[in-house]
């Protein structure tokens, strides 16, 4: 699953459209889904992304995540000559500007995209030091929060510069349409960027699958395998799969075995045992 | 895994972390110039990125980056006792690169470290400056320098080979020991064989480097290579170590695998050999479990005093074997069992 969250609607007029996402919620944040992607807007500033991302991801935690992968999508100012207005920036390095913390994506996945760092800073004005290429008013605070439940090879920053950001210049306003425009030039990048993640994601799952635990479920519960007995059974499982490249289907037989007593339990238990080792 | 490899992953060292410090020293400015294609990131302290907890190393295996660091505090460590000492009281070992691009399915590092990315510490001199007190306060020292990588690969990338050269040279009572499984003999041909730098090869049966060992040259490639020093006068140790138990029939793999070694280099001009089964700590190999895939992780091992390893008697039995084969062909008194 895909999660995406941006700061404002304007932001993501075009990317739902884009993945056809429906809404499915207005509160406590703008909600919208399909099979493949869901997206938050959480409002603009620090203390709305960390809580959207946290209601974004909570349910992933739930089951295996190895295939979620979290983004957050959206403008940023530029605060050198690295980067023009209009450039997609994934960003390398994310600084938290007040309090001085930093998160780096893993970036395992060939791209085109262009490089580069972002700090996020709590209020609009420009007494904070140009310390990075870019600022925004989110990105630090999402990462901070879905590393919790995320890997860092499945968090990413993407941001569409739509202003350059100068000392002596008060802040723009920026319209709606400018900024709709911005990222609907970007959709094709930004999309395939994420198939990339999405395929490598897919492609290198781990080995125990949630239908391989669904065995190992059946069987210990048929079997009334003890706790010791369980770890062990996942263990020659693993062993078994790794060895031969396919799952031991063979324990399906036990799906509906009931032991008649401990004894002839330890001994089924033993012999598939053995089996798995072979 | 080529194939997918090359739709999805990045190059290696296509990112280079770099901490600010690392910035101040030549050698820095040496790597990139050499990788002048990667992407640098800056950084404060290389912790940033090696130690974080939610990573993936087995994923980032396919894309390995590397990180440029200066080594604060300790740069000497002594020598653990799951490993070989030669009886040499004042055993140490020291890291100036950590992880490894060969990928071993029983790479201890794997288990330690919470990233596969490569880290480079380039405050070569501190280390020395810190071998030059020890050496001093102990009087001989035994240094491995290999122990958390196979560094040979990096050589052309960060030139360490001819300063721990020199430094052997300049200091008599230092013995160096490099281990590796690299086939590229030819960098040593540059210079003439010390007496104090052994360098140790891993040689494994065919099998088991085409099974376990990915990425790693072929046994028969090693062999040359180690014949081709071994002429020249390099000496030369041999580590059958991970002796792993690859099925019913181990035995007589191991029996084809040591001919083998005898019809390719000339043994009796190995200076050491030391042999050993896989062993690991228990937390590593929990590690393991969590990320590699390979057979390895998952073997029913026994874990004494936190160490696992495979039960007494499978032990024991692929110990004397190995080393029943060998002590026909070779001096027993220089076979090391641990
Ligand atoms: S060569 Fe050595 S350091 Fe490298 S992966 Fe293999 S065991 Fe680990």
């Amino acid at each position: 699953m895909l999660y995406i969250i941006s700061a404002m609607g304007i932001e993501t007029q075009s990317i739902i459209k884009y993945l056809d996402l429906k809404k499915t919620k207005d509160r406590p944040f703008e909600t919208y889904q399909n099979k493949e992607a869901t997206l938050v807007i959480s409002g603009v500033g620090i203390i709305n992304a960390a809580g959207a991302t946290s209601y974004l991801l909570k349910d992933t935690l739930k089951g295996l995540n190895h295939c979620d992968y979290a983004i957050n999508l959206g403008i940023c100012g530029s605060l050198n000559n690295k980067f023009n207005v209009g450039d997609l920036v994934l960003a390398n390095k994310v600084v938290d500007y007040e309090r001085k913390r930093k998160y780096y994506s893993d970036i395992l996945v060939k791209h085109n995209l262009k490089e580069g760092s972002i700090q996020s800073i709590n209020s609009l004005n420009v007494d904070y030091e140009f310390e990075e290429d870019l600022v925004d008013m989110e990105a630090s605070a999402f990462f901070q929060i879905a590393s919790k439940f995320l890997n860092v090879h499945q968090i990413y920053v993407l941001k569409i510069v739509s202003d350059k950001v100068s000392k002596n210049k008060p802040v723009e306003r920026l319209t709606k349409n400018y900024i709709d425009e911005l990222i609907q030039g970007k959709l094709e990048e930004i999309f395939t960027f994420t198939k990339s993640v999405g395929s490598l994601l897919k492609k290198f799952q781990p080995l125990v699958q949630q239908q391989d635990e669904e065995i190992i479920q059946k069987v210990s519960k048929s079997l009334k395998l003890t706790f010791s007995q369980i770890n062990q059974l996942e263990n020659a499982y693993a062993y078994f799969k790794s060895n031969k490249k396919v799952s031991p289907l063979f324990l399906k037989e036990y799906f509906n075995y009931i032991p008649k007593s401990k004894k002839e339990r330890d001994a089924i238990f033993e012999k598939l045992k053995a089996e798995l080792y072979k | 895994m080529k194939n997918s490899k090359q739709n999805y992953t990045n190059e290696t060292f296509s990112h280079i972390y770099i901490e600010k410090d690392a910035l101040n020293y030549s050698l820095t400015n040496e790597v990139i110039s050499k990788l002048n294609k990667s992407k640098i990131i800056y950084i404060d302290n290389y912790n940033e990125i090696f130690s974080r907890k939610n990573q993936n190393p087995f994923l980032q295996k396919l894309s390995p980056s590397l990180i440029l660091a200066v080594k604060k505090g300790d740069f000497i460590y002594k020598g653990s006792n799951l490993c070989h000492n030669f009886e040499q009281q004042d055993f140490y070992y020291t890291n100036f690169i950590v992880n490894c691009l060969y990928d071993c399915d029983y790479c201890y590092l794997k288990g330690m470290n919470f990233s596969s990315h490569i880290l480079f510490f380039v405050n070569l001199s501190d280390y020395f400056n810190e071998l030059r007190r020890l050496i001093v306060e102990k009087g001989k020292l035994y240094l491995s320098i290999s122990y958390d990588s196979d560094i040979l690969l990096f050589d052309g990338i960060y030139p360490f080979l001819k300063e721990w050269i020199k430094f052997a040279k300049e200091n008599p009572l230092i013995t160096i020991e490099i281990r590796t499984k690299t086939s590229n003999y030819k960098k040593f041909l540059n210079y003439s064989p010390i007496d104090n730098l052994i360098i140790t090869w891993s040689i494994s049966p065919q099998e088991v480097i085409s099974k376990y060992e990915k990425n790693t040259p072929s046994l028969e490639r090693r062999l040359i290579a180690i014949s081709q020093l071994l002429k020249k006068g390099w000496k030369i140790n041999l580590a059958l170590d991970p002796i792993l138990y690859i099925g019913e029939n181990w035995s007589d793999k191991y029996k084809e695998f040591i001919n083998s070694i005898t019809e390719n280099i000339n043994i009796k001009e190995i200076n050491a050999i030391t042999l050993g089964v896989f062993r690991i700590p228990a937390d590593y190999l929990k590690r393991f479990k969590k990320f590699f895939e390979s057979s390895i992780s998952f073997f029913p091992y026994q874990t004494i005093n936190g160490v696992s390893t495979y039960p007494e008697e499978l032990k024991n039995e692929m110990i004397k074997f190995v080393y029943s084969e060998l002590k026909n062909i070779f001096d027993k008194t220089n076979i090391y069992i641990l």
